[in-house]
């Protein structure tokens, strides 16, 4: 009997834990309280929406689900102090219509999305901006379930002493059940149209017995004036004075001119900010206004003397909040008080400071997390939270990506294009980069590399290379593996073999892509192959044809600029004769099923010619243009000629006479490859030819034009940087540089979303000495060197 | 032999009471290849008896004696089931509604357009009653009407009057939401203000003496039977949010009412169900939806939704939409994308009944029921089924073969 009255007890307890809803916790995290405090490694405890405890070394109760943001910044969840969320296309067509209340315009179930992704959980909906008396706000929650959602009904009771308030409809408003003997009634005028009008109508309004006037004077109500220019300021202060009532304005673009007159009736501002970024902005700025906007910011005025200041953003949506209170803290606001303008000071002046503003017992479980401190840069909101619930995630959408098969966790990763991001994650689905960013969700069953404290770069791009050609011949590698018009035509990837084990070595070295390069001795020197180093059978030959090469050094460079304005003149002729083939083909074509004599005679194609098909890839963009020139003068006339004849723009080799060329080089050029030795004597002086091409503007790769130097292309680039290259500059020029320069920046280069997955992780900073290559990841496969733990 | 003589003498007044009934009421029988009796409820050959226009009996034939003088209706090929029942549409009316915002004692009846071709499609679509409320761009719009679409006046059509008075919470004419509700509010607290005057008015009246008022005035009942629950509001919601106001309306005013759900309304779905509230589906039911963000591409199913979170609901066609012209391509579109089979049977015969008040006459095949059945060439929710006739209150009132406007539109007109 006992034991069954146990059982039962048992039962009746289990149950009852059952319907308390469960415990809640973020742990490791920096909370900023919204009220002046930072805690470091601090745990915010929450239950069925309420905040139960906040700060350090919070004890966690039992069966309590528990996620560690570390790194993340926990900060009350954002209050827009002013938006027409509620107000809707239409308006009332009563100048003044106090009863109405904006919550009943308001939509509980949009996905403000807007809103939550910039951090905005809660928002002061206003009755609207073109009446008198508009009616009376509503502070409500965004993306919170509608019986949780409204957070005070009636907030405050609005007048409007803008312009925009006057010059209200004609109001028609007959008897709806007309009798004959009544007389059909007419539309009547109604007040303001002037500014005189303005405030004698709304005192008035104020003064008699309309029962949201009578809560105002009382006190119960709080007062919401629009008014921006110091006229309108002013004059709400007296009305607010006559009736004793308790006043926010709202606008306060002039209030910095009056702050003390403010200051001294004890009336809080909701500042709107001048701009929004994001947006364009066509306001004509005259100097009174540039002078308000830059030097007379009202926010500064405000804080110095002490009143309550709210912002909000230019637009009325609500969103971008914290941009609106950075924009007032460069403009002399406190930096300290800027986020209090968006939480706590904010839920003060809507009076819902017992619900939420702040990070503190008791509050709703409304908080947002940040990727960093807020207003530091690059701050971004990584998830928003509302009632406990996420309501917001970023990057929801790579959540939700299928076959998400690796995520290298938290290195610092630099994009290859002067982006370095500390603490970031990289999603690698199948062979490509799908998301890049802090901290990303883990997709269902793909495998986490923990990468903290490591270096994420871009494979890097050779775009001079004999690698596995295996050609040492007497005048050592200087001399061309094959060249001549009779092998023009053939891939020089035939040279090589995908299987040879200097690609793995070289891949190993974080070289994932060569341009192998054919001969240079004839003006068309030959034609090179992109190939992806440690990439499989499959993968490997990324193009069989990757560059075409023109060589025009040398000493008979005159005859060699003349003959290739020959050749490039013979293009032409060359592509007119291809257009009207083609047009004759489709004429042709066209008109054959109609000939039934059979009179029509099929077009001829015109010979091809091997150099003008290679230059017709060229024209299309599919094949970058070599151009091996040394000297200032070669460089010059071979870009001219490219350019007046063809109408190319090449990428330069070598180019080591750029110092004496013209100016216009960095105009006419694609670009620049050099090739080592990057620092050279010429005409009795040092020059260094990568920091050469930085001050020119020219963009350069950093290529070994070597064999087995293909493996060292860091420790190449490594040495241009100790030389005094910016690192930045250096990675560009061995990353997305090259890539660019080969027409490949759609797939290499740079880490980001639908790039390969070509990845090296570093122990370092890919150019300090004696940091190491940890893992390579080709085409979203680690290399297989790396699998048993690596090179050592 | 006292014994026997009694026995005859019982069973020649059993006879003369049969002969009496067969010579004073026509009894139909209506042989059937399946009769679909209610949602859920399937008589495989099952016979249906008729008097008067009244249902008596539905069985399997095995089980029911056919009467001798009965005239029988084969329709062994014919799946037979109860005609559709259309609780929601401002169509069949001269003008949708009153431009005016509050004009509740206007009525639908006054504005039915029996030539309209609306009611000609109904017909052919299987439609044997429909309430008629007036459009949604009013606050208090009116009483509706409901009618068969058979008859050359609205008196021919008429099964009963004041049925349902339309509120919406949708703004028209330019004014915003909070406008339009803090009006409607309004407009309900002074009927409630005028109504406890006038029974104050008539309570002293009768005790002075004098004349007593017994009715309220005309334009006022209306309203009178709205808040007292004895009229029932159909609140138009056309956003999620409307719905949200509508249930606080109906709490605040205690109001019997059903919800006309706009095409953005079922996301308070959840809200409605605490709420036990009734809802009509907007016509295009099943559609695509676009999330702004991501550009993915949803497909709603607003039946199975309403279905799954246990609210009952009717849903409604417009015959100018393409997707939803009929009840049964609504239904069967809701079907195909995920809903049961019975609840698209119930969402237009049954419960479309009970939301008019009519749960115990129309929408199922049952003794005691209105005698109005269609005739299917097949399955109901099978494209290529059609109506082959339309029987309502025991008699035939469209016959495919005899549909001259549908030979025209297939055929198109004889030069």
């Amino acid at each position: 009997m006992r034991a069954w009255i146990a059982v039962v007890c048992l039962g009746a307890c289990a149950a009852a834990a059952d319907r308390s809803p469960p415990w809640r916790a973020l742990t490791d995290l920096t909370i900023v309280t919204g009220t002046g405090a930072t805690i470091e490694g601090g745990t915010v405890l929450f239950r069925g929406g309420v905040i139960e405890a906040a700060g350090e070394g919070i004890e966690l109760p039992e069966g309590t689900a528990a996620a560690s943001a570390k790194g993340q910044v926990l900060i009350p969840g954002l209050i827009a102090a002013d938006t027409l969320l509620a107000a809707g296309p239409g308006e009332d067509e009563r100048s003044i219509c106090a009863a109405n209340v904006a919550c009943d315009g308001f939509e509980y179930f949009a996905p403000f999305r807007d809103q939550l992704a910039s951090g905005t959980t809660c928002a002061y909906l206003s009755a609207g901006t073109r009446r008198l008396v508009p009616g009376q706000g509503s502070v409500v929650k965004l993306g919170a379930a509608p019986e949780r959602a409204v957070v005070a009904r009636r907030a405050a009771l609005e007048g409007v002493l803008t312009a925009a308030a006057l010059g209200p409809p004609l109001r028609f408003a007959p008897e709806p059940y007309l009798r004959p003997e009544d007389p059909f009634p007419l539309a009547e005028r109604q007040l303001p149209n002037a500014r005189a009008s303005q405030v004698a109508e709304l005192r008035a309004f104020l003064k008699g017995d309309d029962e949201s006037a009578r809560e105002a004077r009382a006190k119960e109500r709080v007062f919401r004036v629009r008014a921006d220019t110091e006229r309108e300021i002013r004059a709400a202060l007296a009305l607010a004075e006559a009736q004793g009532l308790s006043l926010v304005i709202v606008g306060g673009r002039e209030a910095g001119r009056c702050a003390g007159e403010i200051a001294r009736a004890g009336a809080a501002v909701v500042w709107r900010a001048a701009f929004a970024p994001g947006a364009r902005d066509l306001r004509d700025l005259s100097p009174d206004r540039a002078r308000l906007e830059v030097f007379d910011c009202a926010p500064a005025a405000l804080a110095a003397r002490n009143v309550p200041v709210a912002i909000v953003s230019a637009d009325f949506d609500g969103a971008g909040l914290l941009g609106a209170a950075a924009f007032a803290a460069a403009h002399g606001f406190p930096r300290e008080k800027a986020l209090a303008a968006v939480t706590s000071e904010a839920a003060r002046i809507l009076g819902i400071a017992g619900r939420t503003g702040s990070i503190e017992k008791g509050k709703d479980a409304d908080f947002v997390l940040l990727s960093a401190l807020p207003f530091s840069e690059g701050a971004s909101v990584c998830a928003t939270y509302v009632d406990g619930e996420e309501v917001f995630a970023r990057d929801r959408r790579a959540a939700a990506a299928p076959g998400g098969d690796l995520v290298l966790r938290g290195a610092l990763v630099l994009t290859g294009d002067g982006g370095r991001f500390p603490g970031t994650d990289i999603i690698v689905a199948g062979d490509r980069i799908t998301a890049v960013g802090p901290n990303l969700p883990v997709p269902d069953g793909a495998r986490v590399l923990d990468l903290a404290g490591k270096v994420v770069i871009p494979g890097l791009i050779d775009l001079s290379s004999r690698l596995g050609t295996h050609f040492a011949g007497g005048a050592g590698d200087q001399a061309p593996p094959f060249s001549g018009a009779e092998t023009f035509h053939l891939s020089v990837s035939a040279m090589v073999r995908h299987d040879d084990p200097v690609f793995a070595a070289c891949a190993g070295y974080g070289v994932l892509g060569l341009l192998l390069r054919g001969g240079e001795s004839a003006l068309f020197a030959g034609t090179g192959a992109f190939l992806a180093p440690g990439a499989g059978r499959e993968d490997f030959l990324v193009r069989p044809f990757g560059c075409l090469d023109i060589d025009v050094s040398g000493s008979a460079r005159l005859a060699r600029l003349a003959a290739l304005r020959n050749a490039l003149r013979n293009f032409a002729r060359y592509e007119e004769a291809r257009r009207q083939y083609r047009e004759a083909l489709d004429e042709f074509t066209h008109r054959k099923p109609r000939d039934a004599e059979g009179r029509l005679k099929e077009p001829v194609p015109p010979q091809k010619d091997p150099i003008s098909e290679f230059l017709l890839q060229a024209r299309r963009g599919e094949l970058p243009v070599f151009v091996r020139a040394a000297r200032g003068d070669e460089i010059e006339g071979v870009l001219n000629v490219l350019a007046e004849d063809g109408g190319f723009a090449a990428v330069l080799l070598d180019a080591e006479g750029l110092n004496r060329a013209g100016e216009h080089v960095a105009t006419m050029a694609r670009g620049a490859v050099l090739l080592p030795p990057y620092r050279r004597r010429i005409e009795q002086a040092w020059v260094d030819l990568p920091q050469l091409c930085a001050e020119k503007g020219i963009p350069f790769a950093l290529a070994s034009d070597g064999a087995a130097g293909s493996l060292y292309l860091r420790f190449y680039a490594a040495e241009a940087v100790s030389r005094g290259l910016a690192p930045d500059a250096a990675l560009r020029a061995v990353t997305s540089v090259p890539a660019r320069l080969a027409g490949l920046a759609d797939r290499m280069g740079t880490i980001a979303r639908g790039r390969w997955a070509n990845l090296v992780v570093l122990d370092g900073e890919p150019f300090a000495p004696g940091s190491r290559v940890e893992t390579v990841l080709v085409r979203g496969k680690v290399l297989e060197a790396f699998k048993e733990g690596g090179m050592r | 032999m006292r014994r026997i003589s009694v026995y005859a003498a019982l069973w020649c007044g059993v006879c003369a009471a049969a002969a009496h009934g067969a010579a004073a009421r026509h009894v139909t029988a209506v042989k059937t290849k399946a009769a679909i009796v209610a949602a859920d409820a399937e008589i495989p050959q099952g016979v249906i008896l008729i008097e008067e226009g009244v249902i008596t009996a539905v069985d399997a034939p095995g089980r029911l004696q056919i009467p001798w003088n009965a005239e029988v209706i084969d329709a062994s090929d014919k799946i037979v089931m109860p005609g559709l029942v259309v609780a929601h549409t401002s169509e069949g009316l001269e003008r949708q509604n009153e431009s005016m915002p509050d004009v509740p004692w206007i009525s639908t009846f006054d504005a039915i357009d029996p030539f309209q071709p609306y009611f000609r499609r109904a017909l052919r679509d299987g439609v044997a009653a429909a309430l008629v409320l007036p459009g949604n761009a009013t606050r208090f719009g009116g009483t509706g009407t409901i009618v068969k679409p058979a008859g050359a006046t609205v008196d021919e059509m008429l099964i009963q009057r004041r049925v349902g008075l339309k509120v919406s919470l949708a703004p028209a004419g330019g004014l915003n939401r909070m406008g339009h509700m803090q009006k409607l509010r309004e407009f309900l607290r002074a009927e409630q203000k005028f109504l406890a005057d006038f029974q104050t008015a008539k309570k002293e009246a009768a005790q002075a003496g004098r004349p007593v008022q017994e009715e309220v005035p005309l334009e006022h009942k209306d309203m009178e039977d709205l808040l007292a629950g004895r009229l029932t509001a159909f609140v138009y919601c056309q956003s999620a949010g409307d719905a949200v106001r509508a249930l606080e309306l109906v709490d605040e005013f205690k109001l019997k009412a059903v919800l006309v759900l706009g095409t953005d309304a079922w996301r308070a779905a959840g809200a409605i169900a605490k709420a036990k509230l009734p809802v009509i589906l907007p016509p295009d039911a099943v559609f695509f939806d676009e999330d702004p963000e991501t550009g993915e591409v949803v497909r709603r199913n607003l039946p199975a939704i309403f279905a799954q979170a246990r609210v009952p609901f009717a849903l409604q066609c417009h015959s100018r939409s393409i997707n939803a012209g009929s009840l049964w391509q609504v239904a069967a579109e809701a079907v195909r994308h995920g809903l049961g089979r019975k609840e698209a049977l119930a969402a237009i015969t049954a419960t479309p009944a009970q939301l008019l008040g009519l749960g115990q006459k129309l929408g199922q095949i049952k003794p005691g029921f209105r005698a109005n059945l269609l005739f299917l060439t097949g399955d109901p929710l099978d494209p290529r089924t059609w109506v082959d006739r339309v029987m309502i209150d025991g008699a035939f009132v469209y016959e495919r073969a005899q549909d001259k406007y549908l030979q025209e539109l297939i055929e198109g007109t004889k030069q």
